[in-house]
Parts: C-alpha cells; structure tokens; sequence
C-alpha cells in the first residue's frame, strides 16, 4: 500500500511516515500543495493524507482539483477545533477526517478503514444493485441515476451501498459506521451525518419529491423505497 | 412621564409661565397709581350698568331688574337690592358690613344722586306703586393676572413656548437615549457599536461624552481582541509541536514495546488532555471572534436533542448514570446545526459529568412563547450561588473539591454560551429544586411553520 503524506511539517512528516513505515505501508512526504497534487495525480497512491494548512495550496484547493480526476481516498487532517475545516473537507470529498494534532495510532486505524472500503469494492463485482433510479454497480464502483453517473467518493459509496442493501429498512448508525466506515461508531461524531448529507446533495431528492434518506430520529437512516 | 424628558419639559415650561405671571403681577402692583387700562375699562363698564340698572329697576321693578341682570348681569360687579322694608329683593346673602350699611339707609325717604364711593355705589330708586328701593352695586376690578389673558395673543405664546421647551427637552434628552442604547448594546456584548458622528459631531458636553465614549469602546475593542489573538495563536502555535510530541510518543512506542508501556500510555494520555484543551480554545476563540463562517438553516430541536441524549447516554452508562428526555416536536430554530449540537451537546456531557454515580440527566424541550426552552438538569451537587454566573467563564472553577477529579468545567460551557448567544438566545445556571445543577438554554424559534419539520424521520 503507497501513502501520500502531505503536510507542510518536515519533522512532523518525517516522524510520522516512519511510524506509518513501521506498520507497513510505503510512504512518499509532500511539503506543500503544489507538490502534494502533483503527486497525487500520478495515480501511484491507494491513498493521501492531506492536511488542511499547507504553503502554495491549501488542502482544499488541492482535495478539489484532485477530485476533478480522481476518486481516490483522501483522509484529511484538519485543524482541530473548527468543526467548519471538517465539513467543508467533506463535502469537498474527502473520505473522512481526523483533527490534528493527532495520535498516530488512530491515524493508522483511519487510513486503514479508509483503504478496507476502498479495496473491498474492487474485488467484488458482483451484487449490483438496483433500487427505484438508483443503479449501483459495485465493481466499477459506478452510481447512475436515471441512466446519469453521479461522482461519489468510495466511503459515500459505501455508505449508498449499504443503505440500498436494506432499502425500505432503516440501518442503525453503529452498523452503518462499521459496514461503510470499516470503524466503530464514536461518540459526538458526525462524520456520517456529512456523508448523508452529501449523497443527499448528489442524489437529490426522489421522484415524488421526497428526501431519499431519512433520518430516523435516534436510531439511524432509511433509504426509501418509492414503491412504499 | 417624569423621565428626563418630561422634566426638563415641565420645568423650563413651568419657569417661562410663572415668569410671566410673575411680571405681569408686579407690574400691576407696582404700577398703582396709574389704573391699567383693563381696569379703568371695566369701571367705565360699571358705571354704564349701574345706570341702567337703575333705569330699569325704576321702570319695571325687581322682576325686570332680575331678568336685565341675568341677562347683562357683568363680571364686573355685584349687585344687591333691598326692598323698603330692607330685605335683599333676590334673597342674595348680604355680607355683613354691606348689612349694617343698609339698615342705616332704611328710614331714608329721598331719592338721592347717584354717587359712588370707593368702587360702591348706593342709590334709591323709587319703584311705583312699591316704595323706595334700595341697590348697591359694588366694582369688582378683574385680577391683575387675568389681565394676562384678555390678550389674544397670549395663547400663541403658551403654545409657542411649549413648543420650544419640547424642543429643548428632545433636543437635550434625544442624544441620552441614544448613548444608553449604545451603551446597552456594548454591554450586551457587541463591541463594534459606536455613538456615530451625529453625536461625536456635537460641540457641547454631550458631544465630548459621545467622543470619550466612542475611544473606550475603541480601546476595550482593541484589548478583547488582542487577548483573543493571543489565545488562538498561541493554541495555535502549540499544535505542531503537539503533533510532533505524538508523532514521537508513536514512535517510542513502536521501539520500545512494553517496556515503558505505563509511562507511555500516560504521556499520551496528557497530549490528548492537552490536544482537547486547544481544539477547545480554538473553537472558542473562533466563535467569539466570528471567523468561523455560519450556516444557517432550519434545525429541528427534539431530533438534535435525541442525537444529543443518544451520544451522552454512551458515555453516561459507564457510570451507571442515565440519561432521559422529555422533547417537544416540532420546534424549529434558525441556526447552525453544528453549532446548536455542540453547544447542547457541552451541556449535557457537562451534566452528565456532574450528575452522582447512579444518578439521572433530565433533558427537556418545550416552548415558551416565541422560544424554544431546553432544560438539562443533573442530580450532582450543584454550584455554590455566587458562582452561577460565572459557570459560563472560559477554564472557570468552583469550590476545590469538584475540580481535581473532574478537570473543571474547562471551555464547553464558555463555547454553549457563545454559540446560543450567536443564534439569539440565551443561557442560564441554576440549582434546581432538590439538588443539582438545572442549566436553561432558550431559542428564538424560526418564524416559519413549525409543522413543516413534520416529514423528517417518520
């Protein structure tokens, strides 16, 4: 597995791609944004850690430009304390986040899950779905809706993959954290509210003009089915 | 009515009319020998009524005389009749004096001239067929001070003067009460506000209170915001080398294996206290300095506060605490929903932090008039009265015995109490009936239909 570690902190970079090394990845370091995207769009990387604070080009600026060519997996590291770093990284693409200052370890745990989903799909080209508009091809980790493909990152994917599996049921957070995050649902996040919230945005509304994906208050989501 | 306004009002207006009167009255006084001409008016009035008064009383009798005198009778005078046998012919009471004086004329049989002696005249009128009557006809010289009003003119100047001390007063008093809502806004904390150059422009004493004013809103501006630089670069500052002390402590980890497990393990478990404590600031410093863009959409209260309980209800059961809720529908704010969850949220993990071992967190949302109230109350031991308010200072603790364990109340309340009050509303500490700590979060509710969150989540 090739990781891209793009953070303008050489020591920090330095430190932590040894620690990454150690669990077995191999690990390039990028010191801004330019050289960061650059990198990235060689298409040599299963994924990029992407800090938000980087000279040239912001983590944005290079999340946004990278997710015109590339679904990649992104995990940003955001600056922690501003919850709107998290959001926007999200709804940029990225496949999750983690504030920074961070502890290596769930670092690790992260790219993990992130390169668990991205790869599981790629090996399964079977169990294409098909719910209402929505067609969901799982090997070429394709989303068409009414004959359109709709962009998703490989976590919202998994994320619309697992909801159309039980479409018509609801799915509680903890299993849809587990089933499409590869983690443990922890407390006070709401990461996954964000991935709904951007397959909501992408998908747009049904037919009827109802909202696709409900929130049932406390226990978790539905993706409706427009024959109930 | 008697605010500053209404004072200055009546009293200038007060001052203009007893001056006036005041004027008046010892002009007329002092004046004495010479009979201002109102006066000198109403006599020759007088004297005109009393000789047609005693033209009728010799023509037609008392009958006509008392008919002539409702009709014509003259604020200028009094007037008495007295029969021969000397009785008052309109059964007037007479004074004294004029009594005795009557009596004296009673046996006089002559018609006399008419003469008049000091503002009286008395006179004889023979009435045919009755005898000799007796009328007494008395001045009565009008006030000096109603003197005043005989002159038309005089109404315009009352209501001109009112005009003009209404306008001294508006014009003293409007720049007040535009200072104090300066004023109170600063003090509601929006530290942008300014007198403004309609007052500043001003030469007089108002004008340099409005200037003076304006430079201690500038300066306070100036240290808060400088302090709130402070604070967030130097949180800011302290997240690379906290990044670098974890990318380390990894790395030690690696290395060493169990060796100094212990030791390491509390090392990381001090940066993350420490990585907790800057997020914190930053967000505080972020959401008091406005950086943070909001968003602003509909957010649906009871399904943010299940969330809310939901996540706290995890935590709360590693204490054998509960967590319950008693939630309102459809309440919707306007407002930021990350925003109103992590203030809501703070508070609850806050109750629930403090609640006993074994004890509950009661959440609760209803409206109250055109607010949303959220109630969070925890069964701890609550917080002394005097520190109530200051429950919601950054790092503020109270009593020695609760912070050790528990760290303190740290910034969540700080960062509730900035996000509610950016949405509007406000936030309140109390110790609840039967012990604990009951903190009140009230919303303004979105003037839209509260009944369109209804679709969500059914």
């Amino acid at each position: 597995m090739r990781i891209l570690l793009a953070d303008d902190d050489e020591e920090l970079c330095d430190m932590l791609g040894a620690y990454v090394r150690r669990e077995g990845f191999d690990v390039d370091c990028a010191h801004d944004g330019e050289a960061a995207l650059a990198s990235a769009l060689t298409g040599a990387y299963d994924l990029i850690v992407l800090d938000v604070m980087m000279p040239k080009r912001d983590g944005f600026d290079v999340l946004r430009r990278l997710r015109r060519e590339s679904l990649v997996p992104v995990l940003m590291l955001t600056a922690r304390g501003s919850d709107v770093d998290s959001i926007v990284g999200l709804e940029l693409g990225a496949d999750d986040y983690l504030p920074k200052p961070c502890n290596p370890r769930v670092l690790v745990a992260r790219m993990r899950a992130v390169l668990r989903r991205a790869g599981a799909e790629t090996d399964d080209d079977t169990g294409d779905l098909q719910v209402g508009d929505i067609e969901l091809r799982r090997g070429a980790r394709r989303v068409r809706r009414a004959d359109e493909v709709v962009e998703l990152t490989s976590t919202e994917f998994s994320v619309l993959a697992v909801l159309l599996e039980s479409a018509g049921r609801v799915v509680g957070k903890e299993a849809l954290s587990e089933q499409a995050l590869g983690r443990k649902l922890t407390r006070y996040d709401r990461s996954l509210d964000m991935h709904i919230s951007n397959l909501r945005r992408k998908l747009g509304p049904l037919p009827d003009g109802e909202e696709r994906i409900q929130t049932v208050r406390g226990v978790g989501y539905l993706y409706r089915r427009t024959e109930d | 009515m008697f605010n500053l306004f209404g004072k200055i009002f009546l009293w200038f207006w007060g001052t203009m009319l007893v001056t006036a009167a005041a004027v008046a009255f010892t002009t007329a006084q002092l004046g004495g020998a010479k009979i201002p001409p109102m006066i000198e008016r109403a006599h020759v009035q007088f004297v005109e009524a009393a000789t047609e008064a005693t033209g009728v009383l010799a023509s037609g009798g008392v009958r006509a005389l008392g008919r002539w005198r409702d009709e014509h009778g003259t604020r200028s005078m009094r007037l008495y009749v007295f029969d021969p046998a000397g009785t008052e012919a309109f059964g007037q009471t007479v004074p004294a004096e004029l009594r005795r004086f009557s009596r004296r004329f009673a046996g006089d049989p002559t018609p006399g001239p008419m003469r008049e002696r000091r503002g009286m005249i008395v006179h004889a009128v023979p009435v045919p067929g009755e005898g000799l009557y007796r009328l007494v006809m008395i001045f009565q010289p009008p006030h000096p001070v109603w003197h005043l009003f005989t002159f038309p003119g005089l109404l315009v100047a009352l209501l001109l003067s009112a005009v003009v001390c209404f306008g001294l007063a508006r014009y003293l008093t409007s720049p007040l009460l535009r200072l104090r809502g300066v004023v109170q806004a600063l003090a509601g904390g929006d530290l942008s506000v300014r007198v403004g150059p309609a007052l500043t422009r001003r030469g007089d004493e108002i004008g340099s209170l409005g200037r003076d004013f304006d430079r201690m809103a500038e300066r306070l501006q100036e240290l808060i915001e400088s302090q709130q630089r402070l604070l967030r670069d130097v949180s800011h500052e302290l997240r690379s080398p906290l990044a670098r002390l974890q990318a380390a402590l990894g790395l030690a980890r690696q290395r060493t294996g169990e060796q100094a497990a212990d030791e390491l393990e509390r090392i990381e478990r001090e940066a993350e206290r420490l990585e907790e404590l800057i997020g914190q600031t930053l967000s505080l410093t972020r959401l008091a300095s406005g950086v943070e863009s909001r968003r602003e959409e509909t957010v649906d209260l009871a399904g943010l506060l299940r969330s809310v309980a939901d996540d706290a209800r995890f935590e709360a059961a590693q204490g054998g605490r509960t967590v319950t809720e008693q939630l309102e529908d459809f309440l919707l704010v306007r407002g930021d929903p990350e925003l109103l969850h992590r203030a809501i949220e703070n508070v609850v993990r806050n109750a629930v932090r403090y609640t006993s071992v074994g004890g509950a967190v009661e959440l609760s949302l209803r409206r109250v008039d055109a607010q949303a109230l959220i109630s969070v109350r925890d069964y701890g031991a609550g917080v002394d009265r005097r520190d109530l308010e200051r429950l919601f200072d950054p790092f503020f603790r109270s009593g020695e015995a609760r912070d050790r364990a528990s760290g303190g109340y740290g910034l969540g309340l700080a960062i509730a109490r900035r996000a509610v009050e950016l949405h509007g509303g406000d936030i309140r500490a109390c110790n609840a009936p039967g012990g604990g700590l009951q903190v009140d979060i009230r919303l303004p509710l979105s003037p839209a239909d509260s009944r369109s969150g209804q679709d969500e989540g059914e």
